[in-house]
């Protein structure tokens, strides 16, 4: 049987997206590589959330808690290079901590970073699926979860620097060398290119059908032999691995991390990325991602805190009008039109 | 003949209300049965037993030699081969006809054998085999919610042909379809039944006649009467509960 070639627009766009990111340093200024190199690794965070919220239907609103975990990891980690970091000295601690000398080896700590986070995604998979939580409950929890984290965080401020948050950290290095701006950014763009060839990949194959059959019906599902609750829970771990990894990178990319990029203010923005470009097929995610941030941050250089008003109408605006995000809404037109196409050759 | 679907005094209590009790079924391989019963009789309440659903109060079901009692519906599933398809419409609404029946594909369905794997060939093959013959494979490209009713009720049953189990159970499969697309399903239920063994819950007297052979009266959570169609429609019990409401000539609505 031929395979139903899925609408190729998003290839397209996919397409078009990821050239104009691989040629923006040669043209645009240091300034804006700079931040572009920030809203690619947030790419990675988008990819993560949408294969469980796009996919599996699972929205979760506290997935920074998952990129939060890999972040402080990483922060940590680079803080402690050259002994007790000094926001731990100010309050006394007068030896790097056991666990933190384990986790000081750069290898040992992208790891950590990545693992940790797929561990508590699993752990709170195995809790919540497999007691079939589920649906609006599931995001009260992780919203809860994000909530918890954020303040668990400001409250130890001996490790985690508290409100204040890890800084002065070091930019990206690779085997001892640190990278230039250029650099750091095409080494993020190449991790970004293979995040997203991974997520295809998995998405296009059967267990990223099974993942929208969990989206549109879990029941039948269940009832054709499927355990959702394992595939729920190996799609939340992977996910989980995916935004830890994002959050590794954001800390000597970004040069700092706070408890607001780990709380429910930047889970929630990521919804708002995905609710605007689309989910359930990668280059919504990719699409909303980099336009709400390069706009954003346009746009608040001229109106200020009021761009978040502007924000606010937009996403109503695509809730109300296009609840497929600009990438489904896209897809459906080209449908739309492929559909009469096809009926026009047969009579 | 071999029984492959047994339940041994089976009871079930929701909050008081016994929805069934003792009720003995055997089911033969290959055979066609039909349920039939007034409303509230319990027929989809014994279904939702059968594929795990419900668990039951006291009481053994017994498939294929191995005792099923209390199995999650998954497991009931994909290891016995018990397929279901429900009262109403219910598929994967924005997903593709012939996806809807990859996702039926038996056997393919832990996260070993998904994780970064395609379908088999062969069960892609087998999908446009199945499309073609639900008269499904133009529409191959359409999502599920774009389906006319009856052609829904018949991706569900392609969805069936597809999971090939060793029961089939279906639930009221002509509800709110056309004389015309109730004949056809009774068609495609027919060339189901050359190689599986068929739980049907039926209203529709006129479709009892055309495919049954046995039947099985449910009446307040217990079975009345079982046997073939004439002597059923000659007893005076299964008359006075069931039949007899709809007048001599036995001519149910939908």
């Amino acid at each position: 049987m031929r395979r139903l070639a899925e609408i190729p627009v998003n290839r397209y766009l996919d397409f078009a997206l990821f050239l104009a990111l691989g040629l923006f340093p040669l043209f645009g200024s240091l300034f804006y590589t700079q931040l572009l190199e920030k809203y690619l690794v947030f790419l990675i965070f988008a990819f993560s959330l949408d294969l469980v919220w796009g996919y599996a239907g699972l929205m979760d609103l506290g997935h920074a808690v998952l990129f939060g975990l890999g972040g402080y990891t990483m922060a940590l980690s680079l803080s402690a290079q050259e002994g007790v970091p000094e926001f731990m000295a100010r309050y006394g601690v007068k030896q790097v901590p056991l666990w933190l000398q384990w986790i000081v080896p750069q290898p040992a700590a992208v790891l950590v970073c990545i693992l940790l986070p797929a561990l508590l995604a699993g752990l709170l998979g195995r809790f919540l699926f497999y007691s079939r939580v589920g649906g609006v409950f599931f995001s009260v929890i992780t919203l809860a979860l994000a909530e918890i984290f954020s303040l668990f965080i400001q409250s130890q401020q001996e490790y985690t620097g508290g409100f204040n948050g890890i800084g002065g950290l070091p930019g990206l290095s690779l085997f001892g060398h640190s990278l230039s701006l250029a650099e750091g950014y095409y080494f993020v763009f190449l991790m970004v290119l293979l995040v997203y060839i991974f997520c295809r990949a998995l998405m296009t194959s059967r267990f990223g059908l099974v993942l929208r059959g969990i989206r549109e019906n879990e029941t039948r599902l269940e009832f054709l032999g499927y355990g959702q609750a394992r595939f729920k829970t190996a799609a939340f771990a992977l996910s989980g691995a995916l935004a830890g990894f994002a959050g590794a990178l954001y800390v000597p990319v970004n040069g700092m991390i706070a408890p607001n990029d780990v709380g429910m203010e930047f889970s929630t923005a990521a919804v708002v990325w995905l609710a605007i470009g689309g989910r359930g097929n990668l280059t919504g995610a990719a699409l909303g991602t980099l336009l709400v941030n390069v706009l954003g941050n346009a746009l608040s250089e001229h109106f200020g805190a009021y761009w978040q008003l502007l924000l606010g109408a937009a996403l109503l605006a695509v809730v109300l009008f296009f609840p497929n995000g600009i990438v489904g809404s896209l897809q459906l037109a080209v449908r739309g039109r492929t559909v009469r196409k096809g009926a026009a050759r047969r009579e | 003949m071999n029984e492959i679907l047994r339940t041994e005094n089976l009871s079930v209590c929701f909050n008081g209300f016994w929805a069934l009790r003792n009720v003995n079924l055997s089911v033969q391989e290959g055979e066609l049965r039909v349920v039939i019963g007034p409303n509230g009789a319990g027929k989809t309440t014994l279904m939702d037993l059968i594929t795990g659903r419900t668990k039951p109060t006291t009481g053994r079901i017994v498939f294929g030699g191995c005792d099923i009692t209390g199995k999650k519906p998954y497991e009931i599933a994909s290891l016995c081969g018990i397929g279901r398809k429900f009262q109403g419409p219910n598929l994967f609404e924005n997903m593709t006809s012939a996806d809807n029946l990859l996702l039926a594909a038996p056997r393919l369905n832990t996260v070993a054998r998904t994780f970064f794997r395609s379908t088999p060939r062969a069960a892609q093959e087998r999908a446009g085999k199945v499309l073609r013959e639900i008269g499904l494979w133009e529409k191959r490209d359409k999502m599920a919610c774009e389906l006319s009713h009856g052609e829904r009720q018949w991706l569900e049953i392609g969805m069936l042909m597809m999971q090939a189990p060793r029961l089939i159970i279906l639930d009221e499969p002509t509800a709110g379809m056309t004389a015309e697309e109730t004949r056809l399903t009774g068609e495609m239920i027919q060339k189901l039944l050359g190689s599986h063994t068929v739980l049907v819950v039926e209203h529709d007297m006129e479709f009892v006649r055309q495919v049954a052979q046995t039947v099985t009266v449910l009446h307040m959570g217990r079975i009345l009467a079982e046997g073939p169609l004439e002597q059923i429609e000659n007893d005076p019990r299964v008359a006075q509960v069931y039949l007899k409401s709809q007048g001599k000539g036995v001519r149910t609505s939908a």
